[in-house]
């Protein structure tokens, strides 16, 4: 799972925004770059960030 | 022969490229993973000629999915590799790129979709990135077919990179290029985007969901039953029939000829539906009754394809696909099936584990009908009024539900989580578009011709020979006692297993109620899959699986059809 994160551009460091959450722990739509991702809530819950502005 | 493969990342436009390059015809849509095997071309050049291989697309050299491992695979095979790199996200294609440097092997790069990077205000420096990278960079916009020559004539220039880099700063070395040669004007959000926020919102979503399903249906309905009212029927009741006619008195009825070509009148007249002959039902069906439905779903398909709708969609019913221990992709399959369950079955490659290829590619044998079935189901139930159709299609969704909550159960694995790029939206290319749907159909009439006269030919051989009747009584305990049809609906199921929208056809002249007609149409669709799906999924799956998901159907048809015969 690191490793496609990683080839979708989610490493560490990198700015990414979190766009739409759908309910009931479905799936977070987030922005990385210039590539728009959907990921299932147990994976989006896994990566740790930083808030920033 | 050379061979030359294209590798990028999902939904970077290979297929276009390749279709470009080759002038063979494949099925291009805007979504990851519409490309799931190797699809073969030739290119001539200079006076050599070499073989192109469209690969499906791969994010990285790691795979993550059955599609991917292909792709990875071929790598080892390629004397050139041309990249096709999305130019709208350099960054993340940049990565694959960098990974397929290191291989060694020459590359070029396709700098694509080109325009729109331009109307997005990105702005790359070509030269520059040529230099950084050590390879030709040649910009394209594949779909109009901009810059696919200047490719070709620069294929030979391809080469292999002194670019080096460690592994670990594989990504750094990416932000370096990228800060060099890209630069990026702030703008809007233009109406596309807009929509496709929209579209994924809870709130404003599914209530656009239940729109684009009740206008897709609606629009299918009306150019199917258009074109047959105006256009097919006419057609075969005021030119083939007259033929038929005549052919029918030089034969002179009583004929084994008459019996195979023409079947048998219904009241001096030929029935289209029911004469059974090879030149009467045999075309009809095919190509009066169900074509014009293939034709219809494949137009609307396609524009949700290449509008870029699918993935969204899959998100928003992912909360409750996870809940059925699948994802929301899982419906990209489903919509591939209700069009024919052979590609259906192949796009499960789509998924991360076997488990979830298995579980899918059996939930849509069992559960998703083909349009064929579905045209020749609608033909029949129709006159019935909406309660017959919607019974059996809500059976059917039910039993999907129901299937797959067991499947979650039996089959020892985790519930896999959506992980899926969303594409942005485009206005459908017009050429795209009716190129997939002419392709479609074409692949239908193909397929769906020669088997359906060979049911036929079957049906007739069977009934001659009075084996129908033998294997009516031999049945008789499971058809008449459990699911409360006749003797004789045993040969519609017999043909079911050679095609389904014949089989249906079968039950026309039984003369079967309302009820009997519910239970015979969903028991058809349940009980096994037509041959074309069954040899794919024996491929894809093996003898061993599709022992258990055999057993599965078979289960499945006789609880099913013994419920609704005790419910209705």
């Amino acid at each position: 799972m690191m490793a496609r994160l990683n080839a979708m551009g989610i490493r560490p460091g990198v700015p990414i925004s979190k766009q739409i959450a759908q309910p009931f722990q479905g799936p977070v739509t987030l922005r990385v770059g210039a590539t728009q991702l959907a990921l299932g809530f147990g994976i989006a819950q896994r990566i740790m960030v930083r808030v920033g502005e | 022969m050379k061979r030359i493969l294209l590798m990028g990342n999902p939904n970077v436009g290979k297929s276009v490229v390749f279709s470009r390059l080759t002038g063979t015809r494949v099925i291009v849509s805007n979504y990851p993973g519409t490309t799931v095997e190797l699809t073969q071309g030739r290119l001539k050049l200079d006076s050599e000629l070499a073989e192109v291989i469209d690969v499906p697309g791969a994010y990285g050299l790691e795979p993550t999915s059955r599609a991917e491992e292909v792709a990875i695979h071929m790598l080892a095979q390629g004397d050139l590799i041309i990249n096709v790199v999305d130019a709208t996200n350099l960054e993340r294609n940049l990565n694959l790129t960098l990974e397929l440097l290191k291989s060694g092997r020459p590359v070029i790069v396709a700098l694509n979709i080109w325009d729109e990077a331009r109307h997005k205000g990105i702005e790359i420096d070509v030269a520059k990135l040529e230099e950084l990278l050590g390879v030709p960079v040649v910009p394209t916009c594949a779909l109009s077919g901009e810059g696919i020559n200047i490719l070709m004539s620069r294929l030979e220039e391809a080469r292999a990179s002194t670019l080096s880099y460690n592994d670990h700063t594989r990504w750094t070395q990416v932000g370096h290029i990228v800060e060099q040669v890209q630069r990026v004007t702030h703008r809007h959000p233009t109406l596309l985007e807009k929509l496709a926020d929209l579209s994924l919102r809870p709130a404003t979503g599914i209530p656009f969901a239940v729109v684009v399903g009740a206008v897709s249906f609606e629009v299918i309905r009306l150019i199917g039953e258009g074109l047959i009212g105006y256009v097919f029927e006419p057609l075969f009741e005021n030119y083939w029939a007259p033929v038929m006619m005549r052919l029918s008195e030089l034969l002179g009825s009583g004929t084994l000829w008459h019996a195979l070509l023409i079947g048998r009148l219904v009241e001096g007249e030929i029935d289209f539906g029911e004469s059974m002959g090879l030149l009467t039902t045999g075309l009809f069906v095919p190509l009066g009754a169900v074509l014009p439905y293939v034709f219809a779903f494949y137009l609307v398909l396609s524009l949700l394809e290449d509008v870029g709708y699918l993935p969204r969609l899959s998100v928003l019913v992912d909360t409750v696909m996870h809940r059925l221990g699948l994802h929301g992709l899982v419906i990209i399959p489903m919509l591939l099936g209700l069009g024919c369950n052979v590609p259906g079955a192949l796009a499960t490659r789509i998924f991360e584990t076997r488990r979830q290829r298995f579980v899918a590619a059996t939930l849509m044998a069992i559960c998703v009908p083909c349009m064929a079935q579905i045209a020749m189901v609608a033909g029949l139930l129709g006159k019935h009024g909406a309660a017959g159709l919607g019974a059996v299609f809500g059976t059917l969704a039910l039993l999907w539900v129901v299937l797959a909550l067991i499947l979650k159960r039996a089959l020892p694995g985790e519930a896999p989580e959506i992980f899926t790029e969303m594409p942005p939206y485009r206005i459908p290319y017009h050429r795209t578009v009716a190129q997939k749907v002419w392709l479609r159909t074409l692949q239908f009439v193909r397929e769906a011709v020669p088997y359906v006269l060979l049911g036929v030919l079957i049906v007739n051989v069977l009934y001659s020979l009075h084996l129908i009747q033998f294997l009516g009584h031999l049945f008789a305990p499971v058809l008449t006692t459990v699911m409360g049809l006749p003797e004789e609906a045993i040969a519609a199921l017999l043909i079911g297993f050679l095609r389904k929208d014949v089989a249906v056809g079968m039950l026309a002249p039984l003369g079967l109620s309302l009820k009997q007609l519910i239970i015979a149409c969903v028991v058809l669709t349940a009980y096994f899959p037509c041959a074309a799906t069954f040899a794919v999924l024996l491929r894809e799956f093996g003898a061993r699986d599709m022992l258990k998901a055999t057993a599965l159907m078979i289960l499945v048809a006789l609880i099913v059809g013994g419920a609704l015969n005790l419910i209705l």
